[in-house]
C-alpha cells in the first residue's frame, strides 16, 4: 500500500540525497508508516543496492559515502518516532574503530565507520594514531562486540598485532572480535596475527562484522 | 612552466607550480570512474566541483630534489656521490645504467589536510572529495616534477627512467624512505618522516628517477606497485597511461 513511498526511500539512498531522505521520511511518518518499516522496507534495500553495485565496480566510494550520509539523515528523522512508539531498530553490535598508533590515515577508517553506522551498528570512532592499549581499554569500557583496526602502511600494520595482544591481555578474547583492514593488509596477515577477519573494503567490513556476530 | 636545469649535489627546492586539476581528476582521486560518475551521479560531481573550488587555494606544492652522480652498482646497492646509496633489486635494476640519480620529495603541504580532517566531521562526502583533490594534486605534482626531470634529461641528451617509489615491488618502504630522506639531508620541502616511515604532510610522494644514456625506460608505475594485485584503481591508471602514450 505504501510501495511507492518505499521505492522513493530506496531511491533517495541510492542517489545519496539527504534532503530528499529527510522529506520522504517526514512524509512516510505523516502517512502513518511505522518508522521501522520505513527503514527495513525502504532505506535498507537502497543501501543493499549500493553495496551490490559497489562490489560489481559500478558504484564507487563517493556513492557509498553519500548513501551513508543520506541514511544518517533519514534515521535521525525516524529514530525519535521509533522511540515514541516504543519500537527500536535492532543494533547489530557495538564497534570500536580506529587507525593504529603511528598511522594517521583517516579516510578508509572513516568510511568503514560510515557504512557500519548506516548498516545498524553502534560505532565508536577513536580517530587516528590510536595507542594499542586504548583499543582494549575502550572495548572493555563500552562492552564492544567488535574492534576494527585500520593501517595504511606495511610499517604500521604490525601495530594491528599489538592491538590483538592488548585485547588478549585485557581478557577480552575471544569474545570481542577483531577485524583488520587497510591497503597493505591481507587475509593471510589477519590470520597470522590472530585477528578474526580481514575487510577488503568498507562493505566487506560490514559483512564480516555481521558474520562474526551471527547477524 | 619553463625551469632551469638541475644543479648537481645540493638540495634544490622547486616552488610556484601551477597545477591543473579538473573535476574528473578529483573523482578519480576518490577511486571513482569519472565517466560513470558523470553519467549517473550529478550530486557527486557537484561535490567534486565544490571541493575543487574550496581546496585549490589550500595547495602549497613544493618539490625538493637532489641530483647525485651514480658511482657504481654493487650487490643490489646503487652507490652515489657523497657516500650515499639506494638499495634493493628494483632500484639497482633500473638505475644500474644511470649516470645520475634524482631523489625527490613532492608535497602539497599541510593546509588541505587540515581542512579535510575538519570537513570529515561535518560533511563526509565533501571531506572525501577534498581528499580526492589532494590525491590528484600530489600525483599531478609528482608527474610535473618528473616531466621537468625528463626535459632536463632531453636537453642533456640523456634518457630518464620510470619514477620509482619506496613500497613498490622490490623496494621496501623502510629502506627506501630512510635512504631518500637521508640523501635529502633534512631539506625535504618541509616533509617529515616518522619512525614508521610515514610522511607528513600525508599528501606527499617520494621518488627516484635515473638519468643516463643507457638507462632502461619502459614500464608504468603500476607495473611495479606493491598493491598491483589488489588495487581497485589499476584499470583506470593503466587506461590513463595508455591515453597519454597515444597522444
Amino acid at each position: 500500500m505504501h510501495d511507492d513511498l518505499y521505492l522513493a526511500l530506496r531511491q533517495c539512498i541510492i542517489d545519496g540525497d539527504p534532503e530528499q531522505a529527510i522529506e520522504l521520511c517526514q512524509r512516510a511518518l505523516a502517512a502513518g508508516i511505522a518508522a521501522l518499516d520505513a527503514i527495513n522496507e525502504g532505506l535498507v534495500p537502497g543501501l543493499n543496492h549500493v553495496g551490490e553495485q559497489f562490489a560489481q565496480g559500478e558504484m564507487f566510494l563517493p556513492d557509498l559515502v553519500m548513501a551513508g550520509e543520506a541514511m544518517k539523515a533519514a534515521t535521525a528523522i525516524l529514530e525519535p518516532a521509533m522511540q515514541k512508539a516504543g519500537a527500536r531498530r535492532e543494533t547489530l553490535g557495538k564497534v570500536v574503530l580506529g587507525t593504529v598508533q603511528g598511522d594517521i590515515h583517516e579516510i578508509g577508517k572513516t568510511l568503514v565507520g560510515t557504512m557500519l553506522s548506516a548498516s545498524g551498528f553502534e560505532v565508536h570512532d577513536l580517530g587516528v594514531d590510536v595507542p594499542f592499549e586504548t583499543f582494549a581499554v575502550k572495548a572493555r569500557e563500552l562492552n564492544a562486540d567488535v574492534v576494527g583496526v585500520s593501517a595504511l602502511l606495511t610499517t604500521t600494520m604490525t601495530g594491528q598485532k599489538n592491538v590483538v595482544e592488548a585485547l588478549e591481555r585485557h581478557g577480552l578474547r575471544p569474545r570481542v572480535k577483531i577485524v583488520v583492514g587497510g591497503a597493505p593488509v591481507t587475509r593471510s596477515w589477519g590470520e597470522e596475527i590472530g585477528a578474526d577477519g580481514y575487510g577488503e573494503d568498507a562493505l566487506a567490513a560490514v559483512a564480516l562484522a555481521k558474520t562474526l556476530l551471527g547477524k | 612552466m619553463q625551469r632551469e636545469g638541475m644543479a648537481a649535489g645540493s638540495v634544490q627546492l622547486l616552488q610556484d607550480w601551477r597545477l591543473q586539476i579538473d573535476v574528473d581528476m578529483v573523482l578519480r582521486g576518490q577511486g571513482a570512474d569519472a565517466g560513470k560518475m558523470r553519467a549517473r551521479n550529478a550530486r557527486a560531481v557537484a561535490v567534486a566541483e565544490k571541493a575543487l573550488r574550496e581546496g585549490m587555494g589550500l595547495l602549497d606544492p613544493r618539490v625538493a630534489y637532489r641530483r647525485l652522480a651514480v658511482h657504481a652498482v654493487r650487490h643490489e646497492r646503487v652507490l652515489l656521490e657523497g657516500g650515499g646509496a639506494l638499495s634493493g633489486p628494483l632500484v639497482t635494476r633500473h638505475l644500474g645504467g644511470a649516470q645520475w640519480a634524482v631523489v625527490a620529495v613532492a608535497t602539497i603541504g599541510a593546509r588541505l589536510e587540515a581542512r579535510i580532517s575538519e570537513t570529515l566531521k561535518e560533511d563526509r562526502a565533501l571531506g572525501l572529495a577534498l581528499d580526492g583533490l589532494g590525491t590528484a594534486a600530489v600525483e599531478a605534482l609528482a608527474a610535473a616534477a618528473c616531466g621537468h626531470f625528463d626535459e632536463v634529461a632531453l636537453r642533456e641528451e640523456l634518457r630518464s627512467t620510470t619514477p620509482l617509489s619506496p613500497g613498490m615491488s622490490g623496494w621496501k618502504i623502510e629502506a627506501g624512505q630512510k635512504e631518500i630522506f637521508g640523501l635529502l639531508d633534512g631539506g625535504a620541502a618541509g616533509v617529515r618522516l616518522s619512525a614508521c616511515c610515514l610522511m607528513t604532510p600525508r599528501k606527499s610522494l617520494s621518488l627516484v628517477v635515473g638519468l643516463g644514456k643507457e638507462v632502461r625506460m619502459g614500464g608504468e608505475v603500476c607495473d611495479f606497485c606493491g598493491l598491483r594485485e589488489t588495487c581497485r584503481h589499476r584499470k583506470q591508471y593503466e587506461a590513463l597511461a595508455q591515453a597519454a602514450r597515444e597522444k
